[in-house]
């Protein structure tokens, strides 16, 4: 209903509250010092260790057992006196007496069939076995074993700015990835008897020492991720003669392990930008039956990288590509079995080739020599330069299109992780969000470049609103450690990556925000960055205030949920009778009568006061709505003490909207109102978050607007990851359920009936 | 006034287990009106196939098995074995459960991004007053399952958790 009133400008607070969603991260955030600077960079106190390694290992194809020794030289770059060494022990965590076994939740309902209690009592002698730890010179080394983590004792601490060379030997029982699980292990080929290795965390390698953590020795249990100093490696890996291996770095000696052509054919792929097959699958399915005896021993080297992975089989097709980046030459490679064709020929080392140079362009120039990416079933990990993904055809080589998108999908995940935090190298043991989340971030961005209109499962505002509804006990916020993570996926995938797409697209602004985030990535690159870090950096290098922001999504459990509570209209009263006048009588008119007023006019035939003339006195026959003299004489001196500018507003026809809001979710975003005016023409007003300063449970703001409004919507572009889209219209508006919307397709024929019905015209 | 029942399961767990994550998502509609219960609901298309697959009860992608009638009806008792909703009342001292008429599966569709939607529906002859929930949706697969319910009714929604130590609930409706 229109109120006409006199002009109303500004924001009625209703009730008052703390600062706290607003708070400055002061608190929260560590003190900035020499090695982490408050504007989010490197101190200039910064240091990191550095860890080199040469490891010869052997694959013994009939055992699945792997054999190695390895010398590590350990700097210490820190101004510490280091006393010992940690040395973390992943494979420990298939150990009988490994934590892991121990800390899953469990009932008897857990236990229901046979195959239940075999996979619970199932027996792999898993874990490394440390044959030796000894000096260069061969001097046996004191150490403990804790589960996970191996101490070196040392008998003299490493001074500043010195290093430690020592040798350690041992084996293990590769896993299969099948009947274990794991993030490594093997894939046995039922049919051909052929195995395919994806072989990492396969040694001991020392743990991070920083200014944050000290030694980040936190036990591996399986969700928190690893924590790795860079270094360089030189790997010597001994395998059957007809396998083809792929692994982190360059290989060095490729006349001794590869034909004259498949050299020829790599040479080829370095000057094609399209894929180049170096095995092909002919060439691959017939070693699967001869096989050779014999071994050759590849030889990779990698410089400053933070882990080493490969991956061997004599299924392996291989191909490549060259891939331009900054001026240098990168090889896109991949390798996978014939069982992943026709999906992996046809798309692997394309998306290899994609991947690196959208991440590039939006982190930091992908630095090393190749980017591999290798099948095998049901896995998607990270390594530097290789992955290991998934996404297999059916056996007769169709595909689901779901098949299809998850296939790139990981791939480009998994790729994209050379980025974080093979490079941009955060603390994955204490925050998975920190890679996981900031990958996941630009791997959306990397698929919608791939294909227009790919269906990004994560990204988008709208896809982690589910998730933030509900109870908060059992949602945690992202800034939780690893081993804590309630919803692990949606925690410290989905959520950290939609928080970025929204600071992108609604809080900063794609140029602002492109900025900071590769300045970010550019300052920690070959470095450990911590959350604060990263925080720093975006406000700093934007000049965005956004505590608020991380307080909200990184630190709480609240989710987006604004209302858009009420409307009121007004319009300025111009004093004009010539106008307000016919407008009163109009607005009289309008209003609802009352039943018995409609009857009575009709029945009651004549009145008293119809029927004798004296009964009507001055205020019975006075006509409110007619203009007098005086009317136009108050107008005219209200007029005169106007100035012209005055005059102009007050005859511009401005109307009037409060609208209140009120923070049902408990996150503070911005106001996006969608307007839509009588005429059908439609306006954004963007108000900023700020608007929730001082009042953070309601809110109200006056739209001055030149035309009347038929409807307000708040988050038309679905940017907020409002939960709850029922109360951010008015007038409220039904939206229609997913099952109405499929009842509306439904024509009550299957596809094939309409099918048949389209055979039938032809 | 309706109350939709929107059930919107994702998950998607692959055997590499540091990039697992156990979701399950509901929303639930009622037309009083109609006396009907709507259901949708959201599944990660790879994980729910794998299980229907381990189960016997499917080979081959879902799509495959749409114009298979028996299929369907296994996959639709697959379903609302793990989403059933009863009506709770007190007949004087004694506390009953009355099992509302059974779901059916009106159909699915797949989505490209990695989901399928179960679209299912029942009668409800009575008005209800209290719902008894529950929603074990591949718990017993996953041992870190979560599942939420989203309930909407006379314009008021409330979300409720379900856990693996907490797999039943109830929500009143007056």
């Amino acid at each position: 209903m229109k109120k006409l009133a006199i002009l109303l400008i500004g924001s009625l607070p209703i009730i008052s509250n703390a600062q706290s969603k607003f708070a400055q991260l002061e608190q929260e955030l560590p003190t900035p010092n020499e090695y982490r600077t408050a504007s989010g960079a490197p101190g200039h106190n910064y240091y990191q260790q550095k860890a080199d390694y040469k490891i010869s290992l052997t694959i013994d194809d009939v055992t699945q057992k792997l054999t190695g020794d390895e010398t590590i030289t350990y700097t210490n770059n820190s101004p510490d006196k280091l006393e010992y060494l940690w040395l973390q022990l992943d494979q420990n965590i298939y150990d009988v007496n490994s934590d892991s076994k121990l800390i899953d939740v469990e009932k008897m309902e857990d236990f229901r069939s046979i195959g239940d209690i075999k996979k619970k009592l199932f027996y792999y002698d898993g874990g490394f076995k440390i044959e030796s730890i000894t000096s260069t010179s061969g001097q046996k080394m004191s150490y403990a074993i804790n589960k996970t983590m191996l101490r070196i004792n040392l008998e003299k601490p490493l001074l500043p700015n010195s290093s430690i060379s020592f040798k350690v030997k041992w084996w293990y029982n590769v896993n299969d990835r099948m009947a274990v699980g794991g993030r490594s292990g093997y894939e046995h080929f039922e049919k051909d008897d052929n195995y395919l290795y994806t072989i990492a965390q396969f040694f001991p390698r020392m743990c991070v020492y920083n200014d944050v953590t000290g030694w980040q020795n936190k036990q591996f249990l399986g969700s928190g991720e690893f924590t790795l100093p860079f270094g360089d490696y030189d790997v010597s890996i001994t395998v059957p003669s007809d396998h083809i291996v792929g692994a982190t770095g360059e290989l060095q000696n490729g006349s001794s392990v590869l034909t004259s052509e498949q050299r020829k054919r790599f040479e080829q792929a370095r000057l094609s930008d399209s894929p180049i097959l170096i095995v092909t699958q002919a060439e691959a399915e017939k070693k699967e039956s001869n096989r050779e005896k014999g071994t050759k021993t590849w030889n990779f080297k990698a410089t400053n990288v933070r882990d080493f992975a490969f991956a061997t089989s004599r299924k392996f097709i291989w191909d490549a590509q060259a891939v331009k980046v900054g001026g240098k030459t990168i090889m896109a490679m991949s390798y996978y079995p014939k069982e992943g064709n026709p999906l992996w020929e046809r798309y692997s080392t394309k998306l290899v080739a994609h991947t690196i140079k959208t991440y590039s362009k939006y982190t930091v120039d992908y630095p090393y020599p190749v980017a591999i990416s290798v099948h095998s079933k049901w896995i998607g990990m990270e390594y530097p330069m290789i992955c290991f993904n998934g996404g297999r055809p059916e056996e007769d080589g169709t595909y689901s299109v779901e098949t299809k998108y998850g296939m790139w999908g990981v791939i480009i995940h998994e790729v994209g992780h050379n980025f974080f935090p093979m490079i941009i190298n955060s603390d994955e043991r204490q925050w998975t969000w920190m890679d996981e989340g900031l990958n996941t971030f630009v791997q959306y961005l990397t698929e919608q470049e791939w294909e227009r209109g790919y269906p990004s499962s994560r990204g988008p505002a709208y896809l982690i609103a589910n998730y933030m509804r509900g109870d908060k006990k059992n949602i945690s916020p992202i800034m939780t450690n690893s081993e804590s993570i309630l919803q692990f996926g949606n925690n410290a995938y989905g959520k950290p990556a939609t928080a970025l797409n929204i600071l992108r697209e609604t809080i900063m602004g794609r140029e602002l925000f492109d900025y900071s985030f590769k300045m970010y990535c550019e300052r920690w690159k070959f470095k450990h960055p911590s959350p604060a870090d990263f925080f720093r950096t975006m406000e700093d290098a934007s000049a965005v205030d956004l505590d608020w922001f991380w307080r909200g999504w990184f630190y709480s459990t609240d989710n987006v949920d604004i209302s858009l509570d009420q409307v009121k209209w007004f319009q300025m009263n111009t004093m004009n009778p010539d106008i307000e006048k016919p407008f009163k009588e109009s607005q009289d008119k309008a209003k609802d009568k009352f039943v018995g007023d409609t009857r009575n006019k009709e029945l009651i035939k004549e009145t008293v006061n119809e029927k004798d003339s004296l009964i009507d006195d001055f205020y019975a026959k006075r006509n409110i709505y007619l203009i007098d003299a005086l009317d136009m004489k108050e107008y005219t001196d209200f007029k005169n003490k106007l100035t012209e500018e005055d005059k102009k507003l007050l005859n511009s026809n401005k109307q009037f909207y409060e609208l209140s809001f009120s923070n049902v979710g408990g996150l503070v975003m911005p106001l996006i109102i969608e307007v839509t005016y009588v005429d059908n023409s439609t306006e954004v007003i963007r108000i900023p978050a700020e608007i929730w300063a001082q009042y953070q449970d309601k809110v109200s703001r006056v739209l001055i607007l030149d035309k009347e409004v038929i409807s307000f919507r708040l988050d038309p572009f679905l940017e907020t990851a409002d939960t709850d889209f029922s109360n951010n219209n008015w007038p409220r508006i039904v939206t229609p359920t997913r099952y109405d919307l499929f009842k509306q397709k439904q024509t009550g024929e299957n596809p094939m009936q309409r099918q048949k019905r389209l055979d039938e015209l032809k | 006034m309706r109350i939709l029942l929107f059930i919107l399961t994702l998950l998607f767990a692959t055997s590499s287990y540091a990039h697992e994550y156990f979701f399950a998502f509901a929303e639930v509609e009622y037309d009083e009106m109609n006396g009907r219960i709507e259901a949708t609901i959201t599944v990660s298309t790879h994980d729910f196939e794998f299980y229907l697959q381990q189960e016997g009860i499917i080979q081959g992608d879902l799509n495959k098995n749409k114009s298979d009638s028996v299929k369907m009806l296994l996959i639709e008792n697959e379903i609302i074995r793990h989403f059933d909703i009863k009506e709770s009342y007190t007949d004087e001292d004694q506390e009953l459960k009355k099992k509302l008429s059974k779901m059916k599966l009106e159909g699915f569709e797949t989505n490209l991004n990695g989901t399928v939607e179960f679209y299912l529906s029942s009668q409800v002859y009575e008005p209800l007053k209290t719902i008894e929930f529950t929603f074990d949706i591949l718990m017993d697969q996953y041992p870190k399952q979560q599942n939420k319910i989203n309930f909407i009714t006379r314009d008021k929604k409330q979300t409720i958790d379900f856990l693996q130590s907490n797999k039943t609930q109830f929500i009143d409706i007056n």
